[in-house]
């Protein structure tokens, strides 16, 4: 290693430490100093574990279906959870790449991005998987998804374009030699909107997936009925940041694979609807399931 | 109400120059009314600025709290998406209302999300010291929990200004002060209108009674109102009607016993007249009856008619002295020092003196000048009179002082002997005609005093005590 000196003896990497040092303390001081002035200082608070959500459905939904779980994670962890989610897909997506979360909720089709980000998948739901559903109202005639849809024009409501039931249900018309050119597509943003869509009568038919149905209310629930459904797809993942510790990590599957042995864990699981609760999850299974 | 006769001006509404202002009735009535008024406004004021201070603050602190609702409600999502976008437009159009100082949303782990103060949003916040700030008691400061099932997910803050509420009451009380200032002003002339019409008719009845007082009982006042006033008004005319009928009576009764003491005193007169010239005429006659006797000596004669002369002497005298006593002079008055005519009267009454040689007198004028309204020859008799019977007083010598000595408005002259004195039982007939210790006095020289002085507006005291000395003072009026 080549070393410069300087006239004074002092190495080049001595005099960076030290003016490293010093804009260091001037930076500190700054905040400080305007704090004197500021009601509301600014100080240092226990970091929190974010756990992000996919806005599969309307932020206080989530919250409703979420909040109890991280309730239980801080309790579990004996560490703060916040939940947070995105108001978009697409800043979702985003936030995964730029690491704002420390636990993700989120579909298969988002792990490889997530993966590459830095997270790691340490559990998934349990059972079979996801099933993509078309619903329409009962009071509707059942539409048949033959090459007559082409000339009929069905309006479909679907999440966003983005979202898994989406693309699930994409691939599913491919398999019946149909494609979203083939209707009228009108995104609503999360899977409520879609299905309240088709309630309202402003969209003939639906693409959303068989737990967003199930957490509908009842007296919207029971006027649809699901007119299509796709095999069963790779289950909802949950995964974590590479620097969350592996003890936290451990301690984290454990209490989510433990939700349905006890009652309060239950009551968690029915307030998200995954009634079948979460199993644990690998690189490999997942590499396993997607094939 | 005015008096209905004489020359004094009756109810012409001023103030009794005689009354101080703080003690008339109408400055009392005034104030009364203005202090009611401003005590009754002050209490209705305050009340209303309270309550109007309770509204406007509970109506802040709906506002806040409605504001602050509305806030936690609409920004719910947002804070769940930490849609940050969102949130900056919202606090962006709070910020913007005029109430609102500070707007933050905080998410749950105690960082701004947004707010209206861009370098605090991304930093955690923590309570500010109480009283930091010394607009402290102008701040309405809300935090309100942002819940999703119960759960809190966020908080909103506001800190809205009651500056404007403060200035809304000071407005208030502003005006309240006005409106007090404006009842005062119209109080007190409503009062000063009462007590004008009031006053004026007690200052006709003043002016009446004033007028009693100085012996016109023919005054009487207007009874204008049917009031207490006007009952007090018929009660006085009630009372001069009496007062003058009894003065009537007084009069007639005054008269009568006047003419009764006249002729008394003439006959009193009359009695002491004989009786001073019964002496001398008996000896004149006696005298006469033996001058017709032939054989009397001529040494006797002579004798006889040496008390013949005397005694006529003494009849002229005593008939002078009396016609002196009750000639009465018009006054010629005059306003001058009168030292220097006490002081030459003094010498000359001295040296004419038998005993006036034994006589040392004392003169203690005062040392200014002191002029006196006086008639110069009648004072003079005053003087003389006084200074002769004290120099009688004292046969034997002995020590005479005149001073005179101001006193207020007026020179008391006093003229003072060492002599015998007057018997205890002879003072209080020191001034009756024919009353003298001297056998050779005729007891008119005090009499002939005390009718000058009485002429003068004044009267001859007389202080003695036997074998002391005599004081005897009179005063007149400065010039």
């Amino acid at each position: 290693m080549h070393v410069a000196l300087h006239p004074d003896g002092l190495s080049d990497a001595l005099v960076r430490t030290w003016i490293g040092f010093i804009l260091l303390a001037c930076l500190g001081a700054v905040p400080l100093g305007a704090a004197a002035g500021d009601p509301r200082q600014a100080v240092e608070v226990p970091e929190h574990y974010r756990l992000g959500v996919i806005p599969w459905q309307s932020p206080s939904k989530l919250a409703g279906m979420f909040l109890p779980l991280a309730d239980v994670l801080e309790r579990g962890l004996a560490h703060p959870v916040q939940f947070v989610t995105a108001p978009g897909y697409r800043q979702f997506v985003e936030r995964v790449k730029a690491r704002d979360y420390h636990l993700v909720y989120l579909n298969p089709l988002l792990y490889p991005q997530a993966r590459e980000a830095g997270y790691r998948v340490v559990a998934r739901l349990a059972g079979d998987g996801m099933n993509g559903i078309l619903v329409a109202r009962q009071d509707r005639a059942m539409p048949s998804f033959d090459q007559s849809v082409r000339e009929r024009r069905l309006r479909l409501a679907l999440p966003s374009e983005e979202a898994y039931s989406a693309r699930v249900l994409r691939e599913h018309l491919g398999t019946m030699g149909l494609s979203l050119d083939d209707f009228d597509v009108e995104y609503f943003g999360s899977q409520d909107s879609a299905l309240l869509a088709v309630h309202s009568g402003r969209a003939d038919i639906s693409g959303t997936c068989l737990p967003s149905l199930r957490s509908m209310p009842e007296a919207v629930r029971s006027e649809l009925q699901i007119v299509e459904q796709t095999p069963p797809q790779a289950a909802m993942l949950l995964a974590v940041r590479d620097d969350v510790p592996e003890a936290v990590s451990a301690a984290l599957v454990e209490i989510l694979v433990e939700l349905h042995n006890h009652g309060a864990g239950q009551q968690v699981l029915n307030a998200l609807g995954f009634y079948e609760g979460f199993a644990v999850a690998s690189e490999a299974d997942i590499a396993q399931r997607s094939r | 109400m005015s008096a209905d006769s004489g020359t004094h001006p009756a109810g012409s509404g001023d103030t009794d120059p005689r009354v101080p202002l703080t003690r008339t009735l109408r400055f009392r009535l005034i104030m009364s009314v203005a202090l009611v008024h401003a005590l009754l406004m002050g209490v209705f004021v305050w009340h209303a600025l309270t309550t109007e201070s309770e509204r406007l603050r509970t109506d802040t602190q709906n506002r806040a709290e409605a504001l602050s609702v509305l806030l936690s409600v609409a920004t719910t999502n947002a804070v769940l998406t930490e849609d940050l976008g969102s949130l900056a437009e919202v606090i962006d159009r709070v910020g913007r209302h005029p109430d609102v100082t500070h707007a933050q949303i905080i998410d749950r782990r105690g960082f701004v999300l947004a707010g209206t103060e861009a370098e605090a949003v991304g930093r955690a916040v923590v309570e500010a010291a109480a009283g930091a700030s010394s607009r402290e008691d102008l701040l309405l400061r809300l935090r309100r929990d942002i819940e999703v099932s119960g759960n809190v997910v966020g908080e909103v803050y506001l800190e809205m200004s009651m500056a404007q509420m403060h200035g809304l009451l000071a407005a208030r009380r502003n005006q309240a002060l006005i409106f007090i200032l404006f009842a005062m002003a119209i109080g007190g002339v409503v009062a000063w209108l009462i007590s004008l019409h009031i006053t004026r008719d007690l200052h006709a009845m003043t002016a009446a009674a004033s007028r009693v007082g100085q012996g016109d009982l023919s005054v009487r006042v207007g009874v204008n109102a049917r009031d207490e006033i006007g009952h007090l008004a018929a009660g006085f005319n009630s009372m001069v009607k009496s007062l003058e009928a009894l003065s009537a009576e007084a009069r007639d009764e005054h008269a009568k016993r006047i003419e009764a003491e006249r002729l008394s005193y003439a006959g009193q007169l009359a009695a002491h007249m004989a009786h001073e010239i019964r002496n001398p005429l008996s000896a004149v006659i006696n005298s006469v009856k033996l001058l017709e006797r032939a054989e009397l000596a001529s040494r006797d004669r002579s004798q006889l008619v040496d008390i013949i002369n005397g005694e006529t002497q003494r009849l002229q005298r005593i008939l002078q002295g009396f016609l002196d006593s009750a000639r009465t002079q018009e006054l010629r008055l005059e306003t001058a020092d009168a030292s220097s005519l006490v002081e030459q009267v003094v010498r000359l009454a001295c040296r004419d003196s038998e005993a006036g040689e034994r006589i040392r007198v004392h003169l203690d004028f005062h040392k200014r000048p002191c002029p006196v309204v006086h008639d110069a020859d009648q004072l003079r008799q005053v003087i003389w009179n006084l200074v002769l019977n004290a120099i009688q007083a004292m046969p034997e010598g002995g020590r005479l002082t005149i001073s005179t000595d101001p006193r207020g408005e007026r020179v008391r002259f006093t003229v003072q002997d060492t002599g015998e004195g007057f018997p205890r039982h002879l003072l209080s007939f020191a001034t009756e005609p024919f009353y003298t210790g001297r056998r050779s006095g005729i007891g008119l020289g005090l009499v002939i005093v005390q009718r000058i002085l009485s002429q003068h507006g004044t009267r001859l005291e007389i202080d003695s005590r036997e074998g002391q000395g005599t004081r005897m003072s009179f005063e007149l009026d400065m010039g």
